[in-house]
């Protein structure tokens, strides 16, 4: 089925991706990596029908976020001296240690899970209008604590980063 | 059509990849990365749950979790410009002065 073979495209992609975001050295390959990962969790979100959140994935996530990323890097201009190094090995073990560690218990965790069969989708699945008819209702106090978190994010970005008072 | 445990698995990987980033690297451009990647791998779990369960809810969340990580970036990033004018490095090993 086309579907499986489209996800475990997008899957695999997404996981080669997100490997390389974190062991490259120089930040803005990274960040490059990081734009392919992302990508591939919109394709993810298409193919289990969430068409409205894929689009706020590609336009927010890989569009904004990610541009706000590389900006940054090309504004602190860093020299190669200080893009590189990981941490030491004592360190990298302990995150390898970590990561098999919690993915282990996280796989054992799964095997519980049963294979859910729904009801079927309706017909406006993922689409915009039943997304914002239930933002708009249900979910109206919490978008408005997220416009204020927004409001404060761009205050916040502002004092941080802008002039500085001597 | 996709099975949840390949969905769940998928989410835990990419978790882990963030998890591990987070830890072995120093450079705090990169840590801030492996956050984006945790979150996007709870956003892949939400999506999934709302397929299977045919709710549209979690999708609602999906959309807050994106906002969250814009307003996160943009307040983390500024955090990062403004230590950078000061220590002239992204290297979270220099940044020590409140460790005893």
């Amino acid at each position: 089925m086309s579907v499986q073979v489209l996800f475990y495209l997008f899957a695999s992609i997404c996981v080669i991706a997100a490997f390389l975001t974190i062991t490259r050295k120089n930040p803005v390959i990274s960040a490059v990596w990081l734009v392919v990962c992302l990508f591939c969790v919109a394709g993810i979100y298409l193919l289990l029908g969430a068409y409205f959140v894929a689009a706020v994935q590609v336009i927010v996530y890989a569009g904004a976020v990610l541009m706000l990323f590389l900006f940054v890097i090309m504004m602190l201009n860093l020299r190669t001296g200080i893009v590189g190094q990981m941490r030491n090995l004592g360190i990298k073990v302990l995150g390898i240690g970590i990561a098999v560690l919690v993915f282990h218990q996280l796989r054992l965790a799964f095997k519980g899970v049963k294979l859910l069969t729904g009801p079927a989708l309706e017909p406006d699945f993922g689409e915009a209008s039943s997304l914002g008819k239930l933002l708009f209702s249900e979910y109206v106090y919490p978008l408005e604590v997220i416009a204020i978190l927004l409001l404060v994010a761009i205050v916040g970005a502002l004092v941080l980063a802008g002039k500085e008072r001597s | 059509m996709i099975a949840l445990n390949e969905l769940l698995i998928l989410s835990a990987a990419l978790f882990i990849l963030g998890v591990v980033g987070f830890i072995i690297r120093r450079n705090i451009l990169i840590m801030f990365m492996s956050i984006e990647l945790m979150l996007n791998a709870a956003g892949i779990v939400l999506v999934g749950f709302s397929n299977k369960l045919g709710r549209m809810d979690p999708q609602v969340f999906t959309v807050f979790v994106i906002a969250l990580a814009a307003a996160e970036a943009a307040v983390g990033l500024a955090i990062i410009i403004a230590l950078f004018r000061n220590r002239e490095s992204v290297n979270i090993d220099e940044m020590k002065l409140l460790k005893w």
